[in-house]
């Protein structure tokens, strides 16, 4: 709510009677109103022509409503679920609900001679302009399951059932948007997830105030602990094994209709750079990938500020082997190393904002002439030296590695600032700029849960599933962090016995 | 209320990290140089002298909390032992203690920074900086403090420690002999000189009601400092072997030049590396104290530590302006040490035995009642 709020607040003018609503519906084309007098039956249907599945609505609806009324002598609203079979018609007085979910695809059934109850059929077509399937193409892992979620969500809580298969997953609806009125479930397994956690994330996600949610990363937004921080509070992933991995844990689902991208949470700056295909692979190659991917994510951060800092200030660290080359790729440069850095940083960045806004095929295209071509100019023409090139380029690789897209994006952001400490106070500048991530890293929370656990507050034994990923025996245990109610996830003394030499 | 409070308390093992963090502070650049004024190649056995007095120190620590039975800091127990107003003029002392103590580790950092990378750059750059810094970190809470402390001990140990073994492929293991060359009074001079190499664990007096179990921390307490004894015994083992006993004379900060010793085929001169690094052993004892100072001042005259703290970090900005030469620096460095050393030999033993004797009498005197009933 903005400060103008105080100027619109006025009473809304909701409507009072049915006529009154049918009377505001009708200004739009796609409301159809249908009237019947069947055998003195006069009853009318109204629906959005637009929601509701006409296929539905004829072989459903009107087929044995104009067929089968005509046998009755008195028929009223509740004698309808006799003849339509429509699971569950609803029969309602209530003109608010009926608004509600009119606008959700439903028709409304009333008849003349009964002007207090009227009934609801849901013929809502669900599907109508989403896709079907989604190959998870943006979290894309070679091995394991490439289904990832779609926009519906229906769709999404059956992919989500079909895996966990214990009455003890539950899903909670909740309605968000006072436009869009969007259906919102939070998904978690009882008996699993820690009450006080759950109570957080309900009560925050029943405060949220918002018009329309677009997509789930504005949910993400709103329920995040401190908005202004660059990081992510809370994975959101469009995999599904992600999301089932992080519900068995004891953490919670949050879905929204429209959206592919499913938030879960009390995150942990670890669950940012684990992929699923750590678990896919050999704990120790799983493992082995996992500590490439974190120290890409070191190099992405300090490259470039290391770069600047020696170049600018700390000349004397470079070690006379390598002061040649440098002078040599450096001599034509007319700019000091920020500058140069900065241009190059910033070339990267157009290129990449430029390939996600063209289209595929164009994209391709653009990597190739931008990286190559541009890359090869700059340095011809002396605007960047040759080791800066190599270096940035780096960089901007080791920045993708990471599995979620939102902290990919953060990761590219952090080094901007670094890079001015650096330019200010050379190595001190950098460590500064270190201290103040972690403090700030520190201070952050996901749902009240500390974000750098278990690194701070150090729980040594969640460090089985953190920088490396142990074999399967050795994470039989869920996280402590996420206070779950029940311990094991299997039993770990089954799958750890081992039996003796030629036994 | 207790129930709300237990949110911001730490595990008793952190008490390693905030103990251990806030002793090894900008000292251990150059200890070697004054220890060797005073024992020459045998400040190993002042080292391990002064780290037994420490020990004990802690031990007395502990041991007054749990006498004093309700008091859960200085603060608290200045008032119960020695009444209202004595207490306060003690308590405020305490209070510019530690602001001292944030004001010197900043300056000397400072010093180092400004001799060895940026000799032209002002201390208000660099003193602004980090007072900003300060504050946010001290704006979330102890429990943010002693997540830098965390780093402060984790990060330092994994990256500078390791540089300083390099310099042993110069060693000479002969520099130590003859041991006990000096007397014992020198060594005792030598164990004076390096208890302020000690101090930081005092803080624990103003931050013990934050420690969940508080009597459970001793053994974390006790090994943090034997920890800081372990890594005073390298750096003076390093520095034996790898100086001769005249030169650690004029070598100002001889760790930092142990520092210039190791060599990779891609960077040279690590002790811009360990300088730059040092922010993160530095700034952990400036927080800590910080946080401490202002919440000394909100136990005394209640006042809120969102307020207090503002104006306490302006004062140390103004303050660090007006130390420019080295002379400057190390009187006020000598001063922070000396009042350092007798509250520490001083205040902790006499607040002991106090708490002893008042638990004592108190103790006969309710022994006394029982006999009479």
């Amino acid at each position: 709510m903005s400060i103008f709020s105080f100027f619109f607040k006025r009473k809304p003018n909701n409507p009072k009677t049915l006529a009154q609503l049918l009377q505001k519906l009708k200004q739009s084309s796609d409301f159809a109103t249908l009237e019947f007098d069947i055998n003195g039956h006069d009853f009318s249907i109204a629906y959005f022509d637009s929601l509701v599945d006409p296929k539905l609505l004829q072989q459903q609806v009107l087929c044995h409503l104009q067929r089968d009324v005509s046998n009755y002598t008195t028929f009223s609203v509740r004698d309808l679920q006799q003849i339509i079979p429509v699971q569950r018609i609803e029969i309602t007085s209530d003109v608010q609900t009926i608004e509600t979910k009119l606008l959700k695809g439903f028709a409304l059934i009333r008849f003349k001679n009964d002007e207090r109850s009227w009934a609801l059929i849901n013929l809502a077509n669900e599907n109508l302009g989403l896709r079907q399937n989604n190959d998870s193409e943006n979290e894309f892992s070679v091995v394991g399951p490439k289904v990832g979620f779609v926009e519906n969500i229906g769709t999404n809580l059956h992919l989500l059932r079909r895996q966990i298969n214990t009455p003890n997953l539950v899903f909670r609806e909740l309605t968000i948007g006072t436009m869009s009125k969007t259906k919102v479930v939070i998904a978690y397994i009882d008996g699993i997830i820690d009450e006080q956690t759950l109570e957080t994330v309900i009560q925050r996600v029943n405060e949220i105030e918002f018009d329309i949610v677009f997509d789930t990363s504005i949910i993400d937004q709103l329920l995040s602990d401190n908005s202004s921080s660059p990081f992510p509070s809370f994975v959101s992933t469009e995999r599904v094994d992600r999301v089932v991995y992080a519900l068995v844990g004891g953490q919670v689902a949050i879905l929204a209709d429209g959206s592919p991208y499913v938030i879960t949470g009390p995150s942990t700056l670890f669950d940012f750079f684990t992929s699923p295909e750590d678990y896919y692979l050999p704990w120790v190659l799983g493992s082995f990938f996992r500590l490439i991917r974190m120290f890409g994510v070191m190099f992405s951060i300090l490259a470039s500020p290391v770069y600047v800092a020696v170049l600018t200030y700390h000349y004397e660290m470079i070690p006379k082997d390598l002061l040649g080359p440098i002078i040599f790729s450096r001599s034509n440069v007319p700019f000091p190393p920020t500058l140069e850095v900065l241009f190059l940083e910033i070339t990267i960045e157009l290129l990449r904002e430029a390939g996600a806004r063209l289209p595929t095929k164009v994209a391709q295209t653009l990597g190739i002439v931008g990286g190559i071509v541009i890359g090869q100019a700059s340095v011809e023409a002396a605007l960047t030296s040759n080791i800066l090139l190599i270096i940035v380029s780096l960089a901007a690789l080791a920045s993708f590695t990471t599995p979620i897209f939102k902290m990919s994006n953060t990761i590219r952001f952090i080094r901007f600032p670094i890079i001015l400490f650096a330019s200010f106070w050379g190595g001190v500048g950098i460590a500064f700029a270190i201290c103040l991530l972690l403090i700030h890293l520190g201070r952050l929370k996901s749902f009240g849960n500390p974000y750098l656990v278990p690194l701070y507050p150090l729980r040594v034994k969640d460090f089985a599933d953190s920088f490396i990923r142990s074999s399967y025996p050795f994470t039989a245990k869920r996280p402590s962090y996420l206070r779950p109610q029940t311990f094991w996830r299997y039993d770990p003394n089954k799958a750890k016995k081992k039996k003796d030499i030629d036994e | 209320m207790t129930l709300n409070r237990e949110r911001f308390f730490i595990s008793p093992f952190f008490v390693f990290f905030t103990v251990h963090g806030a002793q090894i502070g900008i000292g251990v650049l150059s200890f070697q140089r004054r220890l060797n004024e005073k024992v020459g190649h045998d400040g190993w056995i002042s080292i391990i002298v002064a780290g037994i007095v420490a020990h004990i120190l802690i031990w007395m620590m502990y041991q007054t909390f749990q006498l004093s039975g309700t008091s859960e800091d200085v603060i608290q127990l200045n008032i119960q032992y020695f009444g209202k107003w004595l207490g306060n003029v003690l308590n405020i002392g305490f209070v510019c203690y530690f602001l001292l103590l944030a004001l010197i580790v900043l300056r000397l950092y400072i010093e180092v920074v400004q001799v060895w990378m940026f000799p032209l750059m002002g201390t208000w750059q660099f003193s602004l900086i980090l007072l900003l810094l300060t504050y946010y970190t001290v704006l979330g809470g102890f429990r943010s403090v002693v997540g830098l402390c965390l780093w402060g001990v984790v990060i330092p140990l994994l990256t500078i420690f390791p540089m300083l073994f390099f310099p042993l492929e110069y060693a000479h293991y002969r520099n130590f002999f003859p041991i006990l060359d000096h007397s014992m009074l020198d060594i005792l001079k030598g164990a004076k000189e390096v208890t302020v190499e000690y101090l930081g664990f005092e803080l624990l007096l103003m931050y013990y009601a934050f420690i969940k179990d508080g009597q459970q921390s001793h053994r974390w307490a006790q090994l943090a400092n034997g920890f800081t004894m372990f890594i005073y015994l390298v750096v003076i083992f390093i520095s034996t072997v790898f100086y001769n006993e005249e030169q650690v004379k004029h070598v100002i900060w001889p760790t930092l030049t142990l520092g210039k010793i190791p060599e990779i085929p891609f960077i040279e001169r690590m002790e811009y590396i360990i300088i730059s690094i040092y922010v993160l052993v530095v700034f952990p004892i400036i927080c800590l104290a910080i946080w401490s100072a202002t919440r000394g001042l909100k136990q005394m005259v209640s006042l809120k530590q969102r307020l207090s703290l503002p104006v306490v970090l302006i004062t140390i900005f103004v303050a660090s302006l007006f130390f420019n030469t080295r002379e400057e620096i190390d009187q006020l460095g000598k001063f922070v040490s000396t009042i350092g050393f007798y509250l520490v030999i001083g205040y902790i033993p006499f607040l002991y035995l106090l708490a002893l004797f008042t638990k004592r009498l108190k103790g006969k005197a309710s022994m006394n009642e029982r006999s009479m009933i």
